[in-house]
């Protein structure tokens, strides 16, 4: 993407606040009715429909000065706390939460175990049951942060924290990390590889790392 | 407006595809000048500054009143089944994440796929066809739920010719230059009677909006009335090269389509071999191409004086 000086001149001025009020502004309008791209002021209308929103705004953070790139994931973390708790918002979540995990920004990931321990755990909307499993899925693919493993980890232990749904990829990236603890993850979770299918399943697996 | 337009390639591609639209009537010549009144009148409202900005200013014309869209007049007959191509950052927005977790596919984009990304998500749509979201409106809810189609059986053809990256051939055939490397493909194939008839075009430059490398049939009855995509290459000086047959789709209902995901792969070089970050590669590219449009200044004149 393009971006005229003029316009990057704009966005090198905005505080983290600024910023974090563009994202939520923007992906708040971009997933309503047209004309969608114009709450993304400067560049609004160089965005594209054509194109994924989070991989258009990634490529805008490369484009920003180093100051403004440490702002804008300091407003990217701060834009996921001041989500709210409505299925309107949850498209909003879920991209900022992707841009945060492509972005590698670290400093998000406390705000996103508070909304994952909080609203996401107890809210039973189709909307934020999807953002749910999208956010634990992000996080399992984000196990290289040692914060994310602790947490998994310390999540793990209580009973029924997770959806049997979310074990199969937690557990898979969880022993990407500590592929020496499968048999204490195994054993905490010996309920849901109770059932025959799910046994074989790890016993194949096991084989599989073993070999 | 149109002089501004003029003064760079992609707006020259855009006028072009104007032209060609207005001389050969793609589209119901009073439908067309109201569309260019609205998209002045959107101008005059927003005022951008930049070529880009005027062109994007289509989308939200046409998105706003849907009166514009699908209006080409060719009449193109359908095959069994169509493909669209998708990447995988909007794909996964589509799936059920509960099934994706269950099967231990990671939605995040990463540096480095893992070996077997590709065969576990199409196995994934093979044993859960459900694992496609219904969406909002129960259609792939991408882009307003459009998308450009092509008949499924070139690329299936071209798969079993096994070349050496099928994802870097499947984008330059269908001309689909804003992928560079390192992006994660997939071909979504349905059946084409799933699409209504009022909801697939032959596409003109109110579908393309601003697509670098779209170049409109001067007859509409040309490849049957199907738009031909433009195969991306090193070169444009010799001319361009047509790639396959392209529609523009909306509204696809893909949950009853008989779906089948199917894997393209990871693209590893960069389209037309350019860095994107080399603007003036960019920059050449586009003039080589749109110097195979005959873009007529009088056309240009009368726009400027007419709209």
């Amino acid at each position: 993407m393009k971006i005229p000086n003029e316009y990057l001149g704009t966005l090198n001025k905005m505080s983290a606040d600024d910023l974090a009020d563009w994202l939520l502004e923007g992906l708040r309008c971009w997933e309503e009715s047209p004309p969608k791209n114009i709450p993304f002021t400067p560049i609004g209308l160089l965005l594209t429909h054509h194109e994924d929103i989070g991989v258009q705004l990634a490529a805008v953070y490369e484009k920003l000065d180093a100051p403004t790139q440490t702002r804008f994931r300091k407003g990217l973390a701060h834009g996921i706390t001041r989500c709210r708790d409505v299925d309107e918002w949850q498209g909003v979540l879920r991209n900022m939460v992707w841009l945060a995990k492509t972005l590698k920004v670290a400093d998000a990931l406390q705000p996103i175990f508070f909304r994952l321990k909080g609203f996401l755990k107890v809210a039973k909307s189709k909307e934020a049951l999807r953002s749910r499993a999208y956010v634990i899925n992000i996080l399992a693919s984000w196990m290289e942060e040692p914060l994310v493993t602790q947490e998994f980890e310390q999540l793990l232990k209580k009973p029924d924290y997770f959806d049997k749904t979310d074990i199969p990829i937690i557990f898979l990236n969880l022993l990407k990390v500590h592929p020496k603890k499968l048999s204490e993850y195994a054993e905490q979770q010996k309920l849901f590889f109770s059932t025959g299918k799910r046994r074989s399943a790890l016993c194949s697996f096991v084989d599989i790392r073993v070999s | 407006m149109f002089s501004t337009l003029n003064k760079e390639p992609l707006g020259r591609i855009v006028l072009a595809n104007i032209q060609c639209a207005y001389d050969h009537e793609h589209i119901e010549r009073d439908l067309l000048i109201s569309f260019l009144k609205a998209w002045k009148a959107a101008y005059i409202s927003y005022a951008p500054i930049y070529v880009e900005e005027i062109i994007n200013l289509i989308h939200n014309i046409a998105d706003k009143e849907v009166k514009y869209r699908f209006q080409h007049k060719a009449k193109p007959q359908m095959p069994d089944k169509v493909s669209t191509i998708i990447r995988w950052e909007i794909l996964h927005k589509n799936l059920n994440i509960i099934e994706l977790n269950q099967m231990g596919i990671e939605v995040s984009n990463s540096a480095e796929y893992e070996e077997h990304f590709f065969t576990k998500v199409a196995a994934a749509f093979d044993e859960h066809p459900k694992i496609l979201n219904d969406g909002t409106y129960g259609y792939l809810d991408y882009n307003d739920g459009q998308f450009w189609i092509t008949p499924s059986d070139w690329i299936e053809k071209l798969r079993h010719a096994k070349p050496a990256n099928l994802a870097n051939q499947v984008r330059d055939i269908l001309g689909l230059v804003h992928f560079n490397s390192n992006v994660a493909l997939f071909e979504l194939c349905f059946l084409a009677t799933a699409i209504h008839p009022n909801n697939k075009a032959t596409p003109t430059f109110i579908e393309a909006e601003a697509h670098q490398r779209f170049k409109a049939h001067n007859n509409p009855a040309d490849n049957e009335g199907w738009g031909s995509t433009v195969y991306l290459q090193r070169s444009y000086k010799e001319g361009i090269r047509t790639g396959e047959s392209e529609l523009f789709a909306r509204q696809v209902p893909l949950y009853k389509a008989n779906g089948q995901l199917k894997a393209i792969g990871l693209t590893t070089e960069h389209a037309e071999w350019v860095d994107p970050n080399d603007e003036a590669a960019i920059l050449n590219m586009q003039n080589e191409f749109v110097g195979t449009f005959d873009l007529r200044s009088e056309f240009v004149t009368w726009l400027n004086d007419n709209i």
